[in-house]
């Protein structure tokens, strides 16, 4: 049996809301809505389209491509909010107003502004941890 | 925690010291402000509250306003319409538990000092937004109608966010707010044939059809001028259907400009007209999207007023409660209604759970109203008004 220390990598990123928090990644490349997309009771994407179909999202960080769609997502962020299933935090390239207002009113820590290449970097189960203080995220890769 | 400046006073709502929903709303206006890279709040003049029909928000949005509702607005706010008319609910065949949670809505609402217009048009009723004066207000076709009829300044806002600007008086200073931002940004050439007389929904569809085109930005329209407000109305609900467009401008100088130009002409009307054509029949009418002015339903009573018979087909109006209790007062309404034609305030086709009605196909006259019924996934088909009225 062989211990090497997990890769670890940090990048910069604009905090929009929310606290540091640390959880395991998954990644979309797509854009979302998070209405229509998402099974609101389970957490669970049933959008047929999406490279996380049938993935769920609760208790996850998001990583993914940015919004889209339908400004009811707001509500149905505090949907999955109330149903236990929220992400733990996202992370997107550019936020729009639907999932920000979303975020502040389920206390959802969001980050954006992050280089597109990090959609590349960071994989599924990877350990994904975001520093609100220095506006970092920390990724450490899974074995 | 944010790039924003701001005052003292600011600060101390933030940090919680003038209480928690104060507190939240702040952290709302900050955070939007944050993703447009807005440098400050600015106070606003009035809000307009959309996305407050239960059929949209659901339980969360319930939730939210209850919370919301234990503080008061501090300017004039009026807000969209909602799943149902406060009187005659009954006829729209909703169900007792849907109701009482719509009333709860309403109920919140009015707790916290929001006007109870119910009503997609505002500015028909008192809001009526200032000229080069800052304004929080969310439904897309009363801030076009805002922006480009009043020159009075307002992004396309979420609906969270404007009842956030509406309990704190401010909203972050970005987008439309600023001046430079509302310089045309594209050309839009029409070429269209001749009319006697544009009606309503050929605008809409020219409208519609430019949104399409455009997609976002400020159009600046060549070869059409359009001058009242029911026509702004009629014009720019469609244009903000179809696209984030939220302010248009018209000019009848053919001047060349660096500006990148585009070119529509009857064909492209013509495929809006197409596209919401489910079917040459129909079994129910629905007019009123965006609501009736006191005009537009004067012009209805016009047509309808040497008609001998009663209306075949069921045809429904929508506009807001103060409307119609002029209308009623002047006797247009009951004259209306003897034809066979019914109204319904506080709501419209497009935030109510119309598919409690019995009907195949639905007639409306809106592309506003044709793109999001059809996107519920009704059949719909796109009209003229006098042609619905022929019942």
């Amino acid at each position: 049996m062989s211990f090497h220390k997990r890769e670890k990598i940090s990048i910069s990123c604009r905090i929009i809301t929310g606290n540091s928090v640390k959880g395991e990644a998954i990644v979309s490349k797509k854009r979302l809505s998070f209405y229509g997309s998402i099974d609101l009771e389970r957490g669970i994407i049933v959008e047929k389209d999406s490279d996380i179909y049938g993935k769920s999202i609760a208790g996850k960080i998001l990583v993914f491509k940015g919004g889209k769609g339908s400004t009811v997502g707001t509500y149905a962020i505090m949907k999955l909010k109330s149903n236990n299933v929220a992400p733990k935090a996202l992370i997107c390239l550019k936020a729009d107003e639907v999932i920000t207002v979303g975020c502040v009113l389920s206390d959802i820590t969001l980050v954006d502004s992050i280089n597109k290449e990090v959609l590349n970097i960071i994989k599924d189960g990877d350990i994904i941890e975001i520093d609100c203080e220095k506006e970092l995220i920390h990724i450490e890769k899974k074995d | 925690m944010c790039s924003l400046i701001l005052s003292k006073k600011e600060e101390e709502i933030l940090k919680g010291e003038k209480g928690e929903i104060l507190q939240l709303a702040m952290k709302i206006l900050i955070s939007v402000g944050k993703i447009f890279n807005a440098t400050k709040l600015v106070p606003i003049k009035s809000a307009h509250i959309s996305g407050i029909s239960i059929q949209n928000i659901g339980e969360p949005g319930l939730k939210f306003l209850e919370k919301v509702s234990k503080e008061k607005v501090l300017i004039q706010t009026t807000c969209n319409p909602g799943a149902l008319d406060e009187k005659r609910w009954r006829k729209q065949n909703i169900n007792e538990e849907y109701a009482t949670q719509q009333l709860k809505i309403y109920s919140f609402l009015r707790k916290m000092g929001v006007s109870p217009s119910f009503t997609c048009t505002p500015y028909l009723i008192g809001n009526k937004p200032i000229p080069n004066e800052f304004n929080s207000w969310g439904e897309s076709s009363a801030v076009i109608v805002a922006n480009s009829f009043f020159n009075s300044y307002t992004n396309r806002e979420p609906g969270p966010l404007t009842i956030a600007s509406a309990l704190i008086g401010k909203t972050p200073y970005y987008g439309l707010l600023i001046k430079e931002n509302r310089i045309e940004t594209i050309n839009v050439k029409l070429i269209l044939k001749k009319r006697k007389k544009m009606d309503l929904t050929n605008l809409s569809a020219i409208g519609y059809a430019i949104g399409e085109c455009v997609g976002e930005g400020v159009p600046l329209i060549n070869g059409i001028k359009i001058y009242s407000l029911e026509e702004y109305k009629s014009f720019g609900s469609a244009l903000a259907t179809s696209s984030n467009v939220s302010l248009f401008k018209f000019t009848r100088s053919n001047k060349k400009t660096k500006l990148e130009k585009i070119e529509l002409d009857e064909k492209d009307i013509k495929n809006v007209f197409e596209k919401f054509h489910s079917s040459n029949e129909w079994d129910l009418g629905l007019i009123g999207c965006p609501h009736l002015s006191l005009k537009e339903i004067i012009g209805i009573y016009k047509l309808l007023k040497n008609k001998n018979n009663k209306i075949k087909r069921r045809i429904i109006l929508y506009t807001s409660r103060k409307i119609l209790d002029i209308a009623n007062k002047l006797g247009y309404k009951k004259e209306i209604e003897e034809k066979g034609i019914e109204f319904f305030a506080d709501t419209c086709m497009v935030v109510s759970p119309i598919e409690k009605m019995n009907f195949d196909i639905l007639a409306v006259d809106s592309c506003k109203a044709a793109h999001y019924l059809s996107s519920r996934g009704f059949k719909v088909v796109l009209k003229n008004r006098k042609e619905i009225l022929e019942g």
